[in-house]
């Protein structure tokens, strides 16, 4: 007896870290653009697990997130009552 | 300043925007003027321009940035600090170490030099939004990513600009 389950087709999907695969970008707390990738609708700095970033790398983006932050280039919190 | 070596700092400065030029000149020529005292070696000077602050900061909604990339030693952090703490227009400030024992003598100041100027009265209303920073040099291939929240940023920040002051 099959299980209605959804069949898992082949190992997870490996995540590779985007900072190791392209050892030319750069890290930036000066750039918004690019650390809203890292941070969550709301914020939130997005945990290795969804992001796949390598451990390294992860401490990086977090610091340049709390700096940007800090100099209200991104949000500490999405603003408004939605949510 | 006797050290030989120095180190590598870049130092982000939020001011209000609705301070005037007056008040933001006179904060930039401090700085400056500390810097000249002081002994600390400037690199690079970017004036980013007004945008909107992603959060309120004590009831301004927009904040002129200003970025400073230069060799200096702890001793002068702690005075540039000082300055910008007593400042009434600076709402933040970021100070970040890029990197240790610098030797001035040998430094490529040309590398990275550019220094912009900061706008005067002449030039209100007109675009000085970041000529360089992080859309240009700085943020390099990164900006290509992200180009559809940064244009959003900016747009909003110009369509509300003249009502404020």
């Amino acid at each position: 007896m099959t299980t209605q389950k959804k069949k898992r087709r082949g190992p997870p999907r490996r995540k590779v870290c985007p900072f190791c695969a392209d050892k030319n970008a750069r890290i930036d707390y000066k750039n918004p653009a690019m650390i809203k990738r890292y941070v969550t609708e709301r914020g939130k700095i997005v945990p290795r697990r969804i992001s796949g970033m390598c451990a390294k790398h992860q401490r990086a983006v977090a610091l340049a997130i709390r700096r940007a932050r800090h100099i209200a280039l991104i949000p500490y919190a999405a603003t408004g009552a939605a949510g | 300043m006797s050290a030989a070596t120095f180190r590598k700092y870049e130092t982000v400065v939020v001011t209000r925007h609705d301070a005037g030029h007056e008040a933001q000149r006179k904060l930039h020529q401090r700085i400056t003027e500390l810097m000249e005292k002081e002994g600390a070696r400037p690199v690079r000077f970017e004036f980013w321009g007004k945008r909107r602050l992603a959060y309120p900061i004590a009831k301004a909604t927009k904040g002129i940035y200003m970025y400073h990339v230069y060799l200096a030693d702890g001793d002068f952090v702690k005075k540039l600090t000082r300055t910008l703490q007593l400042s009434q227009i600076v709402l933040r400030y970021l100070t970040v170490r890029l990197s240790d024992g610098v030797d001035p003598s040998t430094y490529d100041f040309e590398k990275e030099q550019h220094f912009d100027t900061l706008p005067t009265e002449a030039d209100e209303g007109r675009d000085h939004g970041p000529t360089t920073g992080w859309n240009a040099e700085v943020a390099g291939e990164g900006a290509a990513f992200g180009d559809e929240e940064a244009d959003e940023d900016e747009e909003s920040d110009e369509d509300s600009d003249e009502d404020e002051e």
